[in-house]
């Protein structure tokens, strides 16, 4: 879970690290009373905000509500700060090393923009059986860093942070030294979301993610939050497309997206379940995935599943295909195998034929692949038929 | 050959009694000569489960056993003790099934496992099997033709295309000596790098067939091993998540370790870096096969 740059700020605050004095304010805040010259901070989680105009020092009060209309549909929170004036910008992060495994330092006297601009910092394997104080103090003082001894509390500190809260990232781009204190400008927080077992209220704290999605990924992530049998919904995501998409397996999920769109499809949206979810979640995800407009096919593909009752599965999508209003005329294709998958072509057959759906089901013989073509043709079809379709 | 599995592994299932646990059980005792030979459940000692024994700890279990493989199902919050145990208890091969582990605990896993000089696969591991001889875990549990024996190696960070892909390479005459799932997690404690060297020690693979998808680093990996004339069999790839390029980055596609952090783990870059070190990249997975044949046919495959 990414944290906005207010809430990061804020933990680290409570841990006893320098911020810049602030004020958290969206488009419901009565705005006023605040000291100028300031800087304006929209809080997205993309990059390269300064460079995006989304980081500005504002004059006045009316400069502040031009900026805050100017990003009204980007950002929902803005954090105005007093402005600290330095000369020089440091870089610094903690993340882990995919190849070695271990947590990894990475420090650049030349933060701010340059890093952003591609300068490349110094790197150091953080080995935590090793890595005391006087190690670190030594790591700067070999950078002939002014103040060894400042940077390497700053970092020891830092460190302690990230392993004991589970961060996958935390970084400091930039901070800057003044009257010998270091002062954090701009933090990126990642946690790491397999770690909420044991971070209950920092989860419940900092939910970002309910702040940027659209209604059907809220309804879709809210699937899981009180079943944790299987996963179906948190990784729904809407795209501009036509064609529904209910893919089982990551991987499987992204070989049919790439097919698809190679083959000029175009996904409506991206979600992949897995697990052996039950029923009613398959369902819920089905309903959410076909409230879309304007669809012009469904694909539901999967591999070949170990464990996953297709049977059931497919009852739970069927249920939610049938109460729909009107029935779905679009091509609705199915490439599944698996446990009871031949109760599930039945199943399948009975719906063709007593709703009269365009729906088709194909087994392992079939190739996720050769599901596509089949997918894309269908619906090329059902386009056609339809003289008023808007063409894309 | 085949790697990792054989009819040799002596294999006990941390978590035995759990759901999971227990349907893996059910299935590796049935699978040609797989010896699963216990079970470890704190409290359970004594039981059985289809038939294999159950004891408390794993020191317990050695005073009857000789064991060389541990598989684990324990909850994500009891995963490192897991692995410790089997490590403290001198056990090389330890597949880590259970998803969802934090990070952090499997940095410290890895370190450990590499200063015992143990092999630890996951987490999110599917398992593996070198069909018709022996397996580990679930993997292939459906009563389809899938996996067959061969000389093709399949390496798949992905569970259900390690299925996928052997039924491919089934489908056209190619079975398999080993398969594989090396799990899609953040930080992999073993990665294409680690058995892409295992299988080129392999007598029965002939050549090499790599899953990947977008996030992290370890598909490219791989060329410092062929530079070095460390990699000499054929090796194909398919990179999964070409789409999530034109997308917003940062998003997670399934697995925890598939994401775009700034510039890393592009797939398009993997491609760019395999295929410039002469790896074949498929376009789309059911190419794979073609691609192999044509690698596969450029070499003088001595008998198997």
């Amino acid at each position: 879970m990414k944290l906005f740059e207010f809430q990061g700020k804020e933990w680290l605050h409570q841990q006893g690290f320098a911020t810049p004095r602030s004020v958290v304010v969206d488009a419901q805040t009565p705005l006023g009373g605040y000291a100028f010259p300031s800087v304006v901070k929209a809080q997205v989680l993309e990059g390269n905000r300064k460079r995006n105009g989304l980081i500005q020092q504002l004059r006045s009060l009316e400069e502040l509500q031009q900026f805050m209309a100017q990003h009204q549909q980007k950002a929902r929170f803005y954090l105005l700060e007093e402005y600290i004036d330095h000369h020089q910008e440091y870089f610094i992060s903690l993340s882990y090393d995919h190849l070695r495994r271990n947590p990894l330092l990475l420090f650049s006297e030349q933060g701010g923009m340059e890093i952003e601009r591609g300068g490349i910092p110094v790197s150091l394997q953080l080995n935590p059986r090793e890595t005391s104080l006087e190690y670190l103090k030594q790591f700067f003082h070999n950078l002939h860093q002014p103040h060894p001894a400042l940077l390497a509390s700053f970092a020891d500190r830092l460190i302690s942070f990230f392993l004991e809260n589970d961060l996958l990232l935390c970084e400091i781009n930039p901070f800057v030294v003044v009257n010998n204190e270091i002062i954090i400008l701009d933090t990126k927080i990642e946690i790491d979301d397999n770690s909420a077992f044991r971070h209950k209220e920092i989860f419940s704290k900092y939910d970002t993610k309910a702040y940027q999605l659209t209604d059907r990924e809220r309804s879709a992530r809210l699937i899981d939050a009180d079943d944790h049998r299987g996963v179906a919904g948190k990784s729904y995501l809407d795209l501009d497309g036509d064609i529904a998409i209910l893919a089982s397996g990551g991987g499987a999920s992204l070989v049919a997206l790439d097919i698809l769109i190679d083959s000029g499809g175009r996904p409506a949206n991206y979600v992949e379940y897995s697990g052996n979810p039950p029923r009613e979640k398959v369902k819920q995800l089905t309903r959410i995935t076909l409230s879309r407009d304007q669809l012009a096919g469904c694909w539901i593909v999967g591999g070949v599943a170990n464990f996953t009752d297709i049977h059931e599965t497919l009852q739970g999508i069927g249920e939610a295909i049938l109460e729909r209003n009107p029935l779905p005329q679009y091509p609705i294709v199915i490439r599944r195998a698996g446990p009871n998958d031949d109760k599930a072509k039945a199943y399948i057959e009975e719906l063709r034929a007593k709703y009269h759906l365009d729906i088709h089901f194909f087994d392992e013989q079939t190739s996720i692949c050769q599901s596509a073509e089949e997918m894309i043709q269908r619906s090329r079809e059902f386009k056609e038929k339809i003289p008023l379709w808007p063409s894309s | 050959m085949a790697i990792l599995i054989t009819e040799k592994n002596r294999i006990i299932i941390q978590g035995i009694t759990g759901q999971e646990g227990s349907r893996a059980a059910e299935e590796m005792v049935t699978y040609h000569q797989t010896h699963l030979v216990g079970g470890i459940r704190p409290g359970k000692g004594g039981e059985f489960v289809h038939g294999v024994p159950v004891y408390n700890t794993i020191a317990e279990a050695r005073e009857q056993q000789a064991i060389d493989t541990s598989m684990i199902y324990v909850p994500p919050a009891g995963v490192l003790s897991a692995a410790r145990e089997a490590l403290e208890n001198d056990i090389k091969l330890i597949i880590i099934i259970t998803e969802n582990v934090p990070v952090r605990d499997v940095s410290l896993i890895y370190q450990e496992a590499r200063r015992k000089e143990a092999l630890v696969i996951g987490p999110s591991s599917v398992g593996a099997v070198s069909p018709e001889i022996a397996k580990l875990g679930c993997i292939g549990a459906v009563k389809k033709r899938i996996f067959t024996k061969g000389n093709i190696g399949i390496i798949s960070k992905s569970g259900g295309l390690c299925a996928e892909t052997a039924l491919l390479f089934t489908k056209n005459g190619l079975g398999q000596s080993t398969v594989v799932g090396i799990g899609g997690d953040y930080l992999s404690c073993s990665s294409f790098y680690e058995l892409v060297q295992l299988f080129e020690h392999d007598e029965q693979t002939a050549g090499i067939v790599m899953v990947g998808e977008l996030g992290g680093v370890y598909e490219e990996q791989i060329v410092q091993l062929k530079n070095r004339g460390l990699l000499t069999k054929p090796v194909v790839a398919f990179i999964g998540g070409r789409f999530t390029e034109q997308l917003q980055t940062g998003n997670r596609f399934g697995h925890t370790g598939a994401l775009i952090e700034g510039n890393h783990g592009r797939p398009s870059e993997k491609i760019r870096i395999l295929e410039e070190n002469g790896i074949l990249v498929a376009r789309y997975h059911d190419q794979l096969v073609d691609l192999m044949k044509e690698e596969l046919g450029k070499v003088v495959v001595s008998p198997s």
